[in-house]
């Protein structure tokens, strides 16, 4: 379902990047970074908002977590995600799965999510590290194989 | 926000015509005058767009009939004049021809063929005025945008619809005509006017047009640009903002996006939006509509296509987009060198690829500049190293297509520097190549090299100077005083030891220790020195290979350097020459300890410098490391040279363990710190004396009783001697001169071997009253035949490999006032001298005799009594020789005990008495078989007693007659106790055995 599945790091450096097909690591690897642009323009315009509000508005509101496209491509949509903790998941599906909703995405986030949490409970992974977690890359891989 | 399928209205009849799309246009320049300008150099272009500014920016708001803005344009495609019905500013107007004489011919030629072309649009040509409507108010006629013509080809043109067409179309038109001489109220009346035409024809192409010339209008005459129109207040309630104006622009966009041919005029509309939405800040939606271009299918050239992707960056980079912006420059930098371009541009390449370098190594742009200079060192593991490596192996492979190798080289070293662990081994290795390639072809066409920076290959680890002093102690004599405290740590005291300066000395060859990481990759390090600030210091080249097959994965490196005067030298690095490239590795950029950061050393001005030599007799090979045997004495001899006067210098030894210490002896002296003074040529004698086998057996007694264990093993020691200077004596007011020794201290390790030792022994009276007999047991542990010399000399006997020999040993008797252990081991020890020489080996030594252990028995005859005696055998005085008897025979025994030390003390009372009580014992042995067994037979008379006594002066004697029953030897063993009233003590006389053989 999704070409790739990247996971940065709050200072965008990339901890796990999987693509379905390693001979499209480079292409992704290049669409992952570009796509930091929006991400963070778009974390930033919601945090300026939230600096414009009154405080007990930010106590209540939290961001949105799903930032939704980020960019398209003739080939490709790039959908983001940013925890609280500014950890990004980002996921690649080809342009030619029409079919595919906007729920199924956030679903695919919410697991990966889920899978990142059960990581940081490791505690022998130091945040911020590259992951190397076999879990959490059989769960990438189930987001990519699942149709 | 495109349409999925581009043409909707216009069909594909023919291949699109090439684009050419204006990126710099702006809302601006529908209200201006497009003038060509042709011929024109720089400064002629720059006073014509400076001089006539008031023109082509007209910031007051003035009164229509001023208003002229022009626009000068260098280059203008033709294609895009076409398009001057559907975009009225679009038609160049003014032409400018610039003549110079050398090729005046040729210019007035050019500027009648332009002029040709042009003819439609063109007003005047030098001479420019500005255009006045009513000229156009002929009537309307339909304009049509240059893919259109074909499509009204046989159409209805008095129908209802393209009536509205038509006049919508030409509302329009006016309202550009309005527009471009000032008058902006009357410009949005016409536009709003063809805004209601067109939309009931369903004319989108020109209707998205009005759209966004009324977007020009909003954005001219609102506040975004500082209003250059100004305009009736209910237009400018009309007027786009904010949302409406992004939303208008979106229609506009989507409108034209429904023909196949408006790729350019919607990119163009697409970049006028995006620059308004840049000064309004509202990024997102400047980067959905520069996403929005990305997507436009335009029939362009290469040259066009990389112009159109490097525009596009720009504008990313202009909303804060540099990852964007640096991916569209990647890509037209690839769009340069395309493989099936016919003239790739390798150089447009590289300055495209350069652009990127701000986006891709965007972690370092928030510390500063981001350039790749080899000095900039990126932090790798954050970012995306993937990504980074491609770019820089890409700005490598085009510098190296330009043929500037110089640049090559640098983004090489760059990689190299900053991305060797993300390459794999052969990557690694071919970017070795490369450089080393690279240099090699600068050399040969005698091109400069910079020097470079390289930090990671080969990674320094360890930067230590040594001191070329060797101790604070022996310098200079007095820095003996360590700060002692109460406490085993704290960190003052080593924050104290860490601050200490390392001393070097002047025009002498220093030292500085370093640690390297061996690279993946086997690499030669070429003439590596060291680098320095300050004082000047001559530093010597070292050239090495570090292999990754060597099993040591640190390669220890000294570095020497000679320091040419004194002061005070910062260390700041070290160069080398690695793959032909000289290079520096800085120790303040490697991020080692605080300590190692820039170490800063003393040199000292050069001091008297002394030399110590050790010389060890006998043992020429090898002085560091000697094999002794117990009881042997070695000689060194140690001399200082070079001392020009005394030096008063202090030398001490120490063995380790500490037990061994007496083994040691300075000039015969048994001290383990002697004063000595350096003087030209004097010799210091130590002897060392193999340590005895007690000293070395840590179970003793077990090893003494046990007379046949030999103790084979070898003990290790190690004897320090330590030369230092002398502290000020307190009786003299001279300090003593300074002085450097060269190595002060000098260790000598020994492996103690066995040799000749004393394995058990006792003592025997002997038949002169004052003398006795140590009868021991000599074994020779070594592996060779021993030759043991005792008595002085005069006798010699020689023990096998291994075997023991009993000696008797004749000695004095002493009169050991107390009686201590101690006295008579040492009496005995001074006494008796046994020398052991290994001929063979040609060593010798003396049979140490310290660890004879006395029993109160062997004292007892050892000591001298005052009580002397004398044994007469059939009334001849035996003094030890043979006797012979008869079978049968009465043998008479006498016995007399005197006190000769009596008559020098003449107070005792003479009247007193003293007793002696004998005792004799006889015992008979006879041969009994012819194999010699021996059958022992006790006399009955033996073991009878009898007391005798006698005047303090006058004699005790005892007499006893003992017949011999048949052949054989008799023994006779007898002794006495005397009791002598005076001190009531009993003294023993222990007499020895006399033998007597019985014959028949």
């Amino acid at each position: 379902m999704a070409s790739c599945v990247g996971v940065l790091s709050w200072s965008n450096s990339p901890l796990f990047v999987r693509s379905s097909d390693s001979e499209r690591q480079l292409a992704d690897q290049y669409a992952l970074h570009t796509s930091l642009d929006v991400i963070e323009e778009k974390t930033s315009s919601s945090l300026t908002l939230h600096a414009v509000a009154n405080k007990k508005v930010i106590e209540q509101q939290t961001r949105e977590l799903y930032l939704g496209v980020l960019f398209a491509t003739e080939k490709q949509k790039v959908f983001g995600y940013v925890t609280n903790t500014r950890i990004k998941f980002i996921i690649i599906v080809d342009a030619s799965n029409v079919g595919l909703r906007d729920n199924e995405i956030r679903q695919m986030f919410r697991k990966l999510h889920t899978a990142y949490t059960q990581l940081l409970s490791n505690p022998f992974y130091t945040p911020g590290e590259p992951i190397e977690s076999q879990k959490f890359g059989q769960i990438v891989q189930g987001l990519m194989a699942r149709t | 926000m495109r349409t999925a399928v581009s043409s909707i209205l216009s069909e594909m009849k023919d291949p699109s015509p090439l684009c050419f799309p204006d990126y710099e246009q702006t809302y601006l320049d529908h209200a201006r005058i497009w003038i060509l300008v042709q011929g024109a150099s720089e400064a002629q272009l720059a006073h014509l767009r400076t001089h006539h500014a008031r023109w082509s920016q007209p910031t007051p708001p003035g009164p229509p009939s001023q208003w002229a803005a022009f626009r000068y344009l260098t280059h203008y495609p033709l294609e895009n004049n076409e398009w001057r019905d559907f975009q009225t500013f679009r038609g160049v107007m003014g032409l400018l021809s610039f003549v110079t004489w050398p090729e005046a011919t040729m210019a007035v030629k050019r500027h009648r063929q332009t002029q040709a072309q042009l003819a439609s649009s063109l007003r005047a040509h030098r001479l420019i005025a500005p255009p006045n409507c009513s000229h156009e108010l002929q009537g309307p006629v339909l304009l049509v945008a240059p893919f259109e013509r074909k499509d009204f080809v046989g159409l209805d043109l008095d129908s209802r619809i393209n009536k509205k067409r038509t006049l919508g179309r030409f509302k329009k038109h006016l309202g550009d005509l309005a527009l471009q001489s000032g008058r902006a109220n009357e410009a949005f009346t016409f536009y709003e006017a063809a805004l209601e035409h067109l939309k009931s024809c369903n004319d989108w192409m020109w209707l998205g047009n009005t759209v966004e010339c009324l977007c020009a209008l909003s954005v001219l005459a609102g506040t975004s640009f500082g209003p250059i129109f100004e305009v009736e207040p209910f237009i400018q309630e009309q007027l786009y903002r904010g949302d409406e104006f992004v939303e208008k622009c979106r229609e506009l966009v989507v409108n034209y996006s429904k023909y196949r041919y408006s790729g350019m005029i919607e990119t163009e509309a697409c970049v006028k939006a995006v620059r308004v939405m840049i000064a309004q800040r509202q990024t997102l939606h400047a980067a959905e509509f520069l996403q929005n271009v990305v997507f436009i299918n335009l029939n362009m050239t290469d040259t066009e296509k990389v112009k159109r992707f490097a525009a596009l960056s720009e504008l990313y980079g202009e909303i804060g987009f540099s990852r964007k912006s640096a991916f569209f420059h990647r890509v037209a930098a690839m769009r340069c060198v395309a493989p099936h371009n016919p003239q790739p541009e390798w150089e447009l390449c590289y300055q495209l690829l350069l652009k990127t370098m701000p986006g891709y190594f965007f972690p370092m742009a928030h510390q500063g500049t981001v350039s790749t200079n080899s000095n900039h060192r990126v932090d790798s593991s954050k970012g995306w190293a993937t990504v980074q490596v491609q770019i820089l192996q890409e700005l490598v492979g085009t510098a190296r297509r330009m043929g500037d190798h110089l640049i090559a080289i640098k983004h090489l070293v760059f990689l190299l520097e900053n991305f060797h662990h993300c390459l794999p081994t052969a990557d690694l290795d071919t970017t070795c190549q490369e450089i080393f390639t690279l240099a090699t072809r600068m050399k040969q066409q005698h091109l400069p090299l910079p020097k470079y920076t390289l930090h990671s290959i080969p990674k320094l680890i360890k930067f230590q100077p040594v001191s070329a002093v060797p101790e604070s102690g022996s310098w200079g004599g007095s820095a003996e005083s360590q700060p002692t405290g109460p406490f085993l740590f704290t960190p003052i005291l080593n924050y104290e030891k860490r601050r200490k300066r390392c001393e070097w000395i002047k025009g002498e060859a220093c030292e500085v220790e370093i640690d390297l990481i061996t690279p993946p990759i086997p690499i030669s390090v070429v003439d590596m020195r060291l680098l320095s600030e300050g004082n000047a210091l001559d530093p010597c080249e070292v050239s090495f290979v570090m292999n990754p097959s060597d099993p040591k994965p640190i390669v220890h490196v000294k570095l020497t350097a000679i320091p040419q005067s004194f002061g005070d030298i910062t260390l700041t690095g070290v160069s080398f020459v690695l793959f032909g490239l000289e290079v520096e590795c800085l120790l303040k950029d490697l991020g080692l300890d605080s300590e190692e950061n820039c170490p800063i050393v003393h040199v000292n001005p050069s001091l008297p410098r002394l030399h110590t030599h050790l010389e060890v007799l006998k043992a020429p090979v090898n002085p560091k490391s000697l094999e002794i045997y117990n009881g042997e004495t070695l000689d060194m001899d140690l001399s200082i040279v070079g001392a020009q006067e005394e030096i008063p210098l202090i030398l001490s030894c120490t063995m380790t363990p500490h037990v061994f210490n007496s083994c040691v002896s300075i000039m015969d002296q048994r001290l383990n710190e002697i004063c000595i003074k350096s003087h030209p040529d004097v010799k210091t004698r130590i002897s060392l004396r193999g340590p005895t086998t007690s000293c070395l057996s840590e179970e003793t007694d077990e090893y003494l009783t046990s007379s046949s264990s030999s103790s084979s093993s070898t003990k290790a020691l190690t004897l320090t001697l330590t030369l230092k200077s002398a502290p000020p004596s307190a009786d003299s007011d001279r300090v003593p001169p300074k002085v450097c020794i060269n190595t002060p201290m000098q260790k000598i390790s020994l492996h103690v071997l066995p040799s000749i030792s004393v394995c058990w022994w006792d003592v025997f009276p002997s038949e002169n009253p004052r003398e006795c007999y140590l009868v021991i047991d000599i074994l020779n542990s070594t592996s060779d035949e021993a030759e043991i010399t005792y008595l002085d000399g005069k006798k010699i006997i020689v023990i096998d490999s291994q075997a023991k020999c009993r000696v008797p040993i004749a000695l004095e008797k002493i009169a050991s006032p107390d009686e201590s252990e101690a006295s008579f081991a040492r009496h005995i020890d001074d006494q008796v001298n046994i020398v052991w020489s290994l001929k063979k080996l040609e060593r010798n030594g003396l049979v140490s005799l310290k660890e004879i252990q006395l029993t109160p028995n062997m004292i007892q005859t050892l000591s001298l009594c005052d009580i002397d005696w004398s044994l007469f055998v059939n009334g001849q005085q035996w003094l030890g020789m043979e006797l012979q008897a008869q079978a049968g025979q009465p043998i008479e025994v006498t016995i007399r005990l005197s006190r000769p030390t009596l008559a020098a003390a003449s107070t005792e009372d003479k009247h007193e008495k003293w007793r002696c009580m004998f005792s004799l014992n006889c015992h008979y042995e006879e041969e009994v078989t012819p194999s010699g067994q021996i059958k022992r037979i006790e006399l009955p008379s033996s073991g009878s007693k009898c007391v005798r006594s006698a005047g303090n002066h006058q004699n005790v004697t005892y007499k006893a007659v003992i017949i011999a029953p048949n052949c054989g030897n008799l023994f006779l063993k007898s002794s006495c106790e005397a009791m002598i009233p005076s001190d009531q003590a009993t003294r023993i006389v222990e007499l020895p055995l006399v033998g007597i053989t019985i014959q028949n």
